[in-house]
């Protein structure tokens, strides 16, 4: 059985100046309360000065600050709430999926009549390996995409997250917060690659499933890893990482690397099927194809429905 | 005469001198292949799955008492893999989870085994902080474990605390994963305890389903001697 797929977002992985230039969303209310952190805390990105939305932040008892970044519109029309967390150094976040221990951080949106939290949208993660484990994290700082959904035509009202999260080093603390955004007034800008993080849709990457082998193949364009960051050697490299995918068995957590051939990616992954295990729900071989080596470099998102009969729990 | 004598041993030299770059040339090869089985393949000491049958091991817990699983044999048996510093596994076990599974679970098989586990170099080197964490929390368990060296977590692949593996009372591993389905790291319970789900199922003479979950909670940190 031969599968393809094509990219859940659209606009092409366009880093740099040009996004660099992307201007935050200005917002009814300006109004600024940051709570004290921690003493040793150390910013290593402030949120960007022209953000008049960094309206409520900030956990005292953990490493992280988490602060409103303003609106931003998807692809697919969504509007998204931005919240921007800094960690403190040392420490890291989850992907949204860990890999072999931890766990992603969690949103939810004040009752708000009329509007609902979509699928949150996890930049690219860092690959974190030890010994004993491989993790998929952020440190430093991240943003990370809340998408809502509510009556046609409507801007987002003010509106409140209430988020927790798991934040390690050698041991792990849960930290939460409420970040309140303020309602979206006129144009609401485009999220952007660099805010995206991934999805960087018209990479060209397609993935297929074999049944007979139990194999996914991915390949993916050499050619367009021109727009990573990353130079030279290191910018012909890519590997695929998981997400959490019910259902699948894995070998191992990842990454898988890929091989370069004839100017295209290479992937074969061997997977094993366990409908028992897909918690009633479809089996969706999914996660992320990173092209180069940077963070900062281009992803795009794999989805393959495999389609498979699966019990209910 | 000598003219025999030296193809002779010219010949022999020869042969000698073929096998071994014969030999060598197939340890080299043996070397890449090996080489390359490290590359794609797991090295890792064997690590019993769902499915495989459990072998025996040596147990020592919080009071220095060295038991074996087999002691269990017969019995259906419940490992979950704690940590006193995990603020999850704090969470499930504060917030009366643990005892409430224990609790259920033993209405389903009265002879149902529970072992606590901890692998966690950081907190296993003081085993009365364990116990002191399960004693505090209500937890009454068959035995609670100290596993310093990690070899029990490594042998079981634990990766975060908690975790749960049962193990059916013909020894083999029936599920491996996740204490239950909670949406929020435990802080609420999940619909679906896996545990009981599986001992609901075993005993109703049932596959189990699901067999394997993905866990979520802090990370295992071995001690390092372990790490190779």
């Amino acid at each position: 059985m031969m599968i393809r797929f094509r990219f859940l977002f659209l606009t092409a992985c366009m880093l740099g100046a040009a996004v660099q230039a992307f201007s935050i969303f200005q917002t009814a209310d300006a109004s600024i309360q940051v709570a004290p952190t921690k003493s040793n805390f150390k910013a290593t990105g402030a949120a960007k000065s022209d953000s008049p939305a960094q309206l409520v932040t900030a956990n005292s008892k953990t490493r992280v600050k988490a602060t409103s970044a303003g609106w931003v519109k998807l692809a697919g029309g969504e509007t998204a709430a931005v919240v921007r967390f800094e960690i403190e150094n040392g420490w890291h976040m989850y992907w949204e999926n860990p890999g072999d221990s931890g766990a992603p951080p969690l949103a939810q949106l004040s009752a708000m009549q009329g509007w609902t939290l979509l699928e949150p949208i996890f930049p690219r993660p860092s690959i974190l390996k030890t010994a004993d484990d491989t993790e998929f994290i952020y440190n430093n700082s991240w943003e990370w995409l809340l998408p809502i959904e509510g009556p046609a035509g409507a801007s987002p009202p003010a509106c409140s997250f209430d988020l927790s999260w798991m934040v390690c080093k050698e041991n792990c603390e849960i930290g939460r917060a409420r970040v309140e955004f303020a309602a979206a007034v006129g144009d609401i800008p485009p999220a952007g690659a660099v805010r995206l993080g991934r999805s960087i849709a018209t990479m060209g990457a397609t993935a297929t499933f074999n049944s007979k082998d139990q194999a996914i193949t991915i390949f993916g364009d050499a050619g367009k890893t021109a727009n990573t960051n990353s130079k030279n050697s290191s910018a012909n490299t890519a590997q695929f990482i998981p997400a959490i995918i019910p259902g699948v068995s894995l070998k191992f957590t990842g990454p898988f690397q890929a091989k370069l051939r004839d100017e295209k990616f290479t992937l074969n992954i061997p997977i094993e099927i366990q409908p028992q295990n897909a918690l009633g729900k479809p089996i969706v071989f999914k996660g992320l194809f990173l092209y180069g080596q940077l963070d900062s470099d281009c992803c795009e998102n794999i989805r393959l429905p495999l389609n498979m009969q699966v019990s209910q729990p | 005469m000598k003219h025999s004598r030296l193809t002779a041993l010219l010949t022999g030299s020869a042969l000698l001198f073929g096998a071994a770059t014969f030999a060598m040339a197939d340890d080299t090869k043996k070397d890449k292949k090996h080489d390359k089985a490290a590359d794609t393949t797991d090295t890792k000491e064997k690590r019993v799955k769902v499915g495989e049958q459990v072998p025996n091991f040596s147990m020592t817990d919080v009071n220095g008492k060295t038991m074996q699983f087999s002691d269990f044999s017969g019995k259906t048996v419940v490992m979950e893999w704690v940590n006193p510093g995990c603020p999850v596994c704090v969470g499930v076990t504060k917030g009366g989870l643990v005892t409430k599974m224990i609790a259920d679970a033993k209405a389903i098989d009265p002879n149902v085994v529970f072992v606590m586990v901890n692998s966690t170099a950081a907190t296993a080197n003081d085993p009365k902080a364990t116990a002191t964490y399960l004693a505090e929390h209500k937890v009454v368990a068959n035995a609670e474990v100290i596993d310093g060296s990690g070899v029990i977590g490594k042998m079981f692949d634990a990766k975060t605390t908690p975790a749960v593996y049962v193990i059916d009372s013909k020894g083999t591993l029936v599920y491996s994963g996740a204490f239950d389905d909670s949406s929020d790291r435990g802080s609420t319970p999940g619909k679906t305890n896996y545990v009981i789900n599986a001992l609901t199922q075993l005993k109703a003479g049932e596959k189990v389903s699901p067999d394997k979950t993905k866990s979520y909670g802090c990370g295992v940190k071995y001690a390092k001697s372990q790490n190779g």
